[in-house]
């Protein structure tokens, strides 16, 4: 623990001795009246003085919530003796909030443990480290004692997004059970074609009203159930936390709904700061995807970075990649090229937020404004003569519009491929 | 516990005034000098204010005593107590200008604190003067110092009555 001195060991001893001088020196006893108290204090509390026997530590360690959801964590504090008073408190960084007050307490404590307990507002997505500290005030005051908590409080808030009910629809499918419909024949439960029965086909897959009519046993074929991959593909070169915070709420809303439905997700934060996440399936997956895009940051860096620094396994083949992004780094544009001519099924989420995006004032901020605007549209035409559909989502309306219009551009992409 | 502070550095400088005579005026200036900075250390969250204001008040009432009159001044364990109060009650307010959630037995100890506090302050500078007062000082003081010596022993006895 570290000591302090407060005002009052500097002050006490320099009153009293400057009181007693004068009393010798007027010859008045009266100010050994007022100098005692004050020499008093400072020497009961000077041999009283030492280190308290205090340990604090943060339970639970790790709290999880979603935006605007409320959180409880405590302060445990471990003493072996009464402690006259222990201020207790947190270190609340931006995007949290102390709930009922100001994130400090003085409490009494001692002996054993007892918890002083803190309400937290999670205003913000994004993943925190509290700290906290206590300081144990000595009963004459002359000293006080602080130290951290054994470990700072981590805290991870996930975005608050409204559930998506339909998803665009990868192209591929793969071999494990989902919830997408193969494009192939085999076991499942949407009806395929007919064809002439075979050896070693099911009886109760015969269809045997078109048997009956056509004289030959026929049989039904179904398109099975499969799961896709999904790669939600994340540019995070640019340095508008605006389109940062819409890309992982866009990502957040994606991930849940396609995991809910089976299929394997991954991530790729490709910025500053390359971080990815594997494909993967179910409820663990949920909560690496939504712990990895709460840990995307904007870093700046002007290093060159290509397609070629994602780690081949982050990409599986017939993935469908979801690219959020801004369109405002060409280091992301090329690597974005690059995975559409390599084969992928591509489609863009443009998040850069050009409508709400006010002109600078001026004439000039006008120019520069239209100008900017103009290249976000022409980088939207240059992607769709790639065959890419590129829709914009800027928060205002809710995501599931854009993604009516991600869906609907991809299956007239597809008509005119085939 | 601005307002206990303030009165007490308050009553501590009427006394100073009261005793200079006809040096009231400098004197009753410097105790409201000493007043204004244990009012503003405690508005203005300043730890120091109190201390500089406590020091200024018993420099007024060392003032109090050169220019008054030559005898034993018999409220000298009440200034002794109004001092420290004011200066534990105006460290505690400039403590209290930082954001902060008190519990309750946090506030009741404290104030029980500066109760005792004062109330010792008393007792010693009583203990301290009366055998230089006069007969009519001493035996006042010294029923007085009785009285609260038979307090001191029932609450002693109570103590560890409870305890046991």
């Amino acid at each position: 623990m570290t000591a302090a001195p407060t005002i009052r060991l500097r002050a006490y001893p320099a009153i009293c001795a400057a009181l007693l001088l004068a009393a010798v020196g007027l010859r008045r006893p009266e100010l050994v009246a007022v100098a005692a108290p004050f020499g008093l204090i400072a020497a009961v509390g000077l041999a009283r003085s030492a280190p308290p026997e205090v340990s604090a530590r943060l339970v639970p360690g790790e709290l999880r919530g979603l935006e605007g959801d409320r959180a409880t964590a405590a302060v445990e504090l471990s003493a072996p003796g009464r402690l006259w008073q222990v201020d207790v408190s947190l270190g609340i960084p931006s995007g949290l909030a102390s709930a009922g007050g100001p994130p400090r307490r003085a409490v009494r404590a001692g002996p054993g443990t007892r918890e002083v307990e803190f309400e937290l507002d999670c205003e913000r997505w994004g993943g925190f480290v509290v700290p906290a500290r206590i300081r144990v005030r000595e009963p004459l005051g002359l000293r006080e004692w602080s130290t951290a908590a054994a470990a700072p409080l981590q805290v991870r808030v996930h975005p608050r997004v409204d559930p998506l009910r339909d998803a665009p629809r990868p192209v591929r499918t793969q071999a494990s059970v989902g919830s997408d419909t193969s494009r192939t024949s085999g076991e499942g439960l949407e009806f395929a074609d007919l064809r002439p029965y075979q050896e070693g086909d099911r009886l109760r897959r015969v269809n045997w009203r078109v048997s009956a009519r056509r004289g030959t046993l026929h049989t039904n074929l179904h398109h099975p159930e499969r799961n896709a991959d999904v790669v939600l593909f994340l540019d995070s070169f640019a340095e508008s936390p605006v389109s940062l915070d819409l890309a992982v709420r866009a990502a957040s809303a994606l991930a849940t709904a396609y995991l809910q439905g089976r299929d394997r997700v991954g991530v790729v934060g490709f910025g500053g700061v390359l971080r990815w996440v594997l494909p993967s399936t179910g409820r663990a997956q949920t909560y690496r995807v939504l712990d990895s895009l709460i840990d995307t940051e904007v870093v700046t860096s002007y290093a060159w970075r290509d397609v070629d620094v994602i780690p081949t396994r982050t990409l599986p083949p017939g993935a469908l990649v979801l690219a959020l992004t801004p369109l405002a780094d060409d280091r992301a544009l090329a690597a974005l090229a690059a995975l559409r001519a390599r084969g992928f099924d591509l489609a863009v989420i443009d998040v850069s937020a050009t409508g709400r995006t006010p002109a600078s004032a001026g004439e000039l901020g006008d120019l520069a404004h239209r100008l900017w605007v103009l290249r976000h549209e022409g980088l939207r035409a240059r992607y769709r003569r790639l065959g890419v559909p590129v829709v914009e989502w800027d928060g205002r309306e809710p995501l599931a519009g854009s993604l009516a219009q991600l869906r609907e551009a991809r299956r007239y992409a597809r008509t005119v491929r085939s | 516990m601005l307002a206990v502070a303030f009165a007490a550095a308050a009553g501590v400088a009427a006394r100073a005034a009261s005793l200079a005579g006809d040096h009231a005026a400098p004197v009753a200036a410097a105790g409201a000098g000493g007043c204004l900075l244990v009012l503003a250390g405690g508005l203005a969250g300043w730890a120091e204010g109190p201390a500089w204001g406590v020091a200024v008040l018993a420099g007024a009432y060392a003032g109090a005593l050169v220019v008054g009159p030559p005898g034993l001044d018999p409220w000298a364990p009440a200034v002794a107590a109004g001092v420290v109060l004011a200066a534990e009650a105006g460290a505690w307010a400039a403590e209290l200008r930082a954001p902060i959630r008190l519990e309750a037995a946090v506030v009741r100890t404290r104030a029980a604190f500066l109760a005792v506090v004062a109330a010792t302050a008393a007792a010693v500078g009583l203990v301290l003067i009366a055998p230089g007062a006069g007969p009519e000082l001493a035996g006042p003081l010294i029923t007085a110092a009785g009285v609260a010596a038979a307090v001191a022993a029932v609450a002693v006895v109570r103590t560890m009555a409870r305890r046991a």
